[in-house]
């Protein structure tokens, strides 16, 4: 078996690249090798599932018709289980060993698990990364379920906010002296927490879990400080690492993540990686750096997909970029998160939970975090990061304006309107 | 494809796009049914931005789809048959992305009265299969749907 173009991996990165390809390629073949069942689907909903604000169906991510219109050959269920770089051959567990011309290794992201004392084989500690993590916890728990998170993290946040909707009793552990340390300032850190905190959520900041107790199924969690929380489940949310095992194995040059140029190339001709596996070069900081976030993982897929295909694109520019829903709570983030310390220059404005936090460095904006008002008109200040704007040239302040196209220099206004963009 | 291109200064600022685009994307299409007995009102998806040269926008149709890149759930998708940037506010998740990724601030955030929470965007009325209310209810040539 061999095909022309091949992706293993199925998911934000994996549709990314299959829509590059048959923007340039209309006819060679596509198969994609995928381990999780099923169609591609929409990973960050699994808490929406388990909130029940959406539905296992509704999740798949393209529309009933995609694979057959693109003429994809999907292996869901099926493992990559090494790449043949010189035979251009990959090995599966299930469909034998198929060989391409050109290879996407989109792997994503694995839950890390810090070693804890007595972990290993207990049935009640999850990781929340599949939808098959978010039906296990489901089937698991009832009101009176009492649930150990361990990360305060988008994604331990996120289970949070699912699991809210069956049970009210949930501590988070968290290693750091706030939530969502990585992409919010203290304030914003303290606007979410507060949020969280009235809803009923607890927390436990500073610390994290030494050792579980329990034998099968664990019945409590000792924290660092001695701490002991009984749980009827235990959810860990610590964190994401770029899942390169394969591609290293195959020789191919892996940093943090799988190193890849502007176009998705790796180390090893033909082959290219994209998603939450690769590491990219980040505008905004100015440093190769994976971007684990689904809209870097689409567009880098994109991006791999048209270049797979020997059409040309022009260079990306890639930042991170967020928005979440907190237990009605809107934040939306891009670009740096720093301040003062790291030689930026902040400027805030704050009415309860509105908040607004802008970035700058040399008169420019380079990240800003937005909350509530359900982030209305946030994109405009993410297109100010990546248009490079001064705010001489803008015609309102990004800190005072209503975000609006009104914001934008008249060039860009006009452009706009009058249909001259892209 | 088809889009929407807009002269700003013909714009007189009446509003009466907004009035229409919300009456055409109501199950009466009717502007008295639409505000007072489905209670619509904030669903308009062109809006007009104030100030003396203010001027009424919608989704500019970009062809790098930022908001489609965005998408956490596969609502906001690029239709097939017409090119348009669509979202499916049945699949839709409300989670915001699109608003956060929209170079243009014209992705809306909405709440159904039961809480249900989704993005609201131009579809060029292809929901209503028509020319876009906007462009016929505009009384000073603002707006013009061309091919691009
Ligand atoms: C709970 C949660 C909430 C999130 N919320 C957001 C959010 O709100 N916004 C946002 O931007 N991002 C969010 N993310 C992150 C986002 O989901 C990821 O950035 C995105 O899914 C990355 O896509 P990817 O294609 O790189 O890989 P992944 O989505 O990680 O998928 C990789 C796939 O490859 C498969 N695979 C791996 N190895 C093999 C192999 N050897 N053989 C076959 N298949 C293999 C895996 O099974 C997996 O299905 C969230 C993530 C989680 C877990």
């Amino acid at each position: 078996m061999k095909v022309k173009y091949l992706i293993i991996g199925s998911s934000a990165a994996s549709i990314g690249a299959i829509n590059g390809i048959r923007q340039a390629d209309k006819s060679g073949s596509i198969a994609v090798i995928g381990e999780e069942e099923g169609k591609a689907y929409g990973r960050p909903l699994i808490s929406y599932y388990l909130q029940g604000r959406t539905t296992k169906e509704k999740m798949s991510y393209m529309d009933e018709g995609f694979y057959l219109r693109n003429a994809v050959e999907l292996y869901s269920g099926v493992r990559a289980k090494k790449i043949d770089v010189a035979k251009k051959a990959v090995k599966t567990d299930k469909a034998g060993s198929i060989g391409y011309e050109k290879l996407l290794v989109a792997t994503g992201s694995v839950p890390f698990v810090p070693p804890m004392e007595g972990l290993d084989g207990q049935e009640n500690a999850h990781t929340f990364m599949r939808f098959s993590d978010a039906s296990a916890i489901e089937k698991e728990l009832d009101e009176n379920s009492r649930v150990v998170i361990v990360g305060g993290g988008l994604i331990g946040l996120k289970a949070a906010e699912g699991i809210y909707e069956h049970t009210k009793n949930i501590t988070v552990v968290e290693l750091a002296p706030r939530v969502l340390s990585t992409v919010l300032d203290e304030e914003g850190s303290e606007i979410v927490r507060e949020r969280l905190e009235k809803a009923g959520v607890r927390f436990e900041l500073g610390k994290t879990v030494k050792s579980v107790v329990g034998k099968k199924k664990i019945t409590s969690v000792v924290l660092t400080d001695g701490l002991e929380l009984p749980l009827d489940a235990l959810v860990l949310a610590i964190g994401v690492r770029p899942n390169t095992a394969l591609a290293k194995d195959a020789g191919i040059i892996v940093d943090r993540g799988i190193k890849v140029d502007d176009f998705m190339r790796t180390s090893e001709k033909d082959v290219f990686a994209a998603g939450d596996a690769a590491q990219g070069y980040d505008d905004s900081s100015e440093q190769s750096r994976i971007l684990a976030l689904w809209v870097n993982a689409a567009r880098q897929g994109f991006t791999a997909g048209i270049t797979m295909a020997g059409a040309q694109i022009e260079k990306q520019v890639f930042l991170p970029l967020n928005a979440i829903g907190l237990f009605g709570l809107s934040v939306a983030t891009a670009g740096v998160n720093a301040g003062e310390k790291e030689g930026f220059t902040v400027r805030t404005e704050r009415n309860g939970e509105e908040y607004r936090r802008i970035v700058e460095k040399d008169g420019r904006l380079r990240g800003y975090v937005l909350m509530g008002r359900e982030v209305r008109g946030a994109g405009i200040l993410t297109e100010i990061i990546y248009q490079k704007y001064t705010n001489a040239e803008l015609s309102g302040d990004t800190v005072h304006s209503e975000l609006n196209m009104r914001l934008m220099p008249l060039s860009y206004q006009r452009a706009a309107l009058e249909l001259m963009q892209d | 494809m088809k889009k929407i291109k807009i002269n700003s200064s013909l714009c007189v600022g009446c509003g009466r796009c907004e009035v229409f685009c919300t009456a055409n994307h109501s199950a009466s299409r009717d502007i008295y049914k639409a505000y007072t007995l489905e209670g619509l009102r904030g669903t308009n998806r062109i809006h007009l931005l104030e100030g003396n040269d203010g001027y009424a926008v919608q989704c500019r149709q970009c062809k790098h789809t930022p908001c489609v890149f965005a998408c956490i759930s596969g609502s906001m998708h690029v239709d097939p048959s017409s090119g348009a940037v669509i979202n499916d506010t049945k699949k839709c998740v409300g989670c915001w992305s699109c608003i956060a990724a929209c170079p243009n601030g014209c992705v809306f955030p909405y709440h159904e009265k039961d809480g249900t929470k989704y993005a609201l965007k131009c579809d060029l009325c292809l929901s209503a299969d028509g020319e876009p209310a906007c462009v016929k209810a505009c009384p000073n040539g603002a707006l013009t749907l061309v091919e691009v």
